[in-house]
């Protein structure tokens, strides 16, 4: 688990962080409405103070697992890939979607297009 | 006995007291009638998506003590439509607000490129999203009206399905 990253788990959804050489991975899993909002705005304010401190060349986040995403949730998306964009030394933020759920990829999509040199977006299986 | 004919559900109405515990339980009922009347799984998804912005607009805004939400299928001249209704009070600085936005949303030619322009918008704004209105035409293909009727705020988003069922599956 990564040091400053403490596990969020709720009724219904759950956040996770792991640090590996040069990776940060989160994983998100469940349903983000607006019960989730503060949880998941903190964490990804978590993610980014992470990121700033450790460098890492990666940042890798699984949604894979995620059934739902309201729109107060991707606002803490897109704060945390504005951060980011505009920070001195940033990591590629790969995005990690699932092939069988269409509408993650659509949803994602909009921080590619927000940061398309910081951002990929892509189906896993 | 002959058995009478299966009854065509056609729509569901429920009024609720905003809150946002009973934002589960309204989001499975719509989606539950979505299913039930369309076997296409892009389209239940629509339906959930906006059911759950809908939902937690009223929540966020609503000003009275209940609010209606409503799922139908509507036969037009050109086929059947998949119709989810929101209606709630708001307070006037809000309704202007929640008005213009909608124009802006309803009149835009490219709704991912207005999507983009309030995403960009999020990020100064730090209290609220603002986004879920604008994804509704962006990412699920929905069509957005609206009607401000004195204190009271209606919200529709429809899209033509192809096939709908009887609702007796």
């Amino acid at each position: 688990m990564a040091k400053n990253l403490e596990r969020v788990k709720k009724d219904g959804y759950s956040i996770e962080a792991r640090e590996r050489s040069q990776l940060l991975s989160v994983v998100l899993t469940g349903t983000f409405d607006m019960t989730a909002t503060q949880d998941l705005q903190k964490f990804l304010e978590e993610v980014r103070a992470e990121v700033i401190a450790t460098k890492p060349r990666e940042l890798e986040m699984d949604v894979s697992s995620v059934y739902y995403l309201g729109s107060s949730c991707i606002k803490a998306f897109v704060s945390l890939t504005a951060a980011l964009k505009a920070a001195p030394k940033r990591p590629l933020m790969r995005i990690l979607t699932s092939s069988r759920l269409d509408w993650q990829e659509l949803t994602f999509a909009v921080l590619a297009r927000l940061a398309p040199d910081l951002v990929v977006v892509e189906r896993v299986a | 006995m002959t058995s009478s004919p299966p009854r065509r559900v056609r729509f569901i109405k429920v009024e609720f007291a905003p809150s946002s515990g009973c934002l589960g339980s309204l989001v499975a009922v719509v989606t539950d009638f979505c299913r039930n009347v369309i076997d296409d799984p892009d389209v239940v998804f629509a339906f959930r998506m906006a059911a759950f912005e809908l939902t937690e607009n009223i929540v966020k805004y609503c000003s009275g003590d209940r609010a209606t939400i409503e799922i139908s299928v509507d036969n037009t001249s050109y086929g059947a439509e998949l119709v989810l209704t929101a209606e709630n009070q708001a307070d006037t600085e809000r309704l202007r607000d929640a008005d213009e936005r909608l124009l802006a949303g309803e009149a835009a030619e490219d709704p991912v490129a207005h999507f983009d322009k309030l995403v960009r918008d999020t990020l100064n704004s730090p209290n609220e999203s603002r986004l879920g209105l604008g994804r509704l035409r962006a990412e699920a293909d929905l069509t957005v009206s609206h009607q401000v009727k004195q204190d009271t705020i209606s919200i529709q988003v429809r899209r033509r399905v192809l096939n709908a069922g009887s609702g007796d599956k």
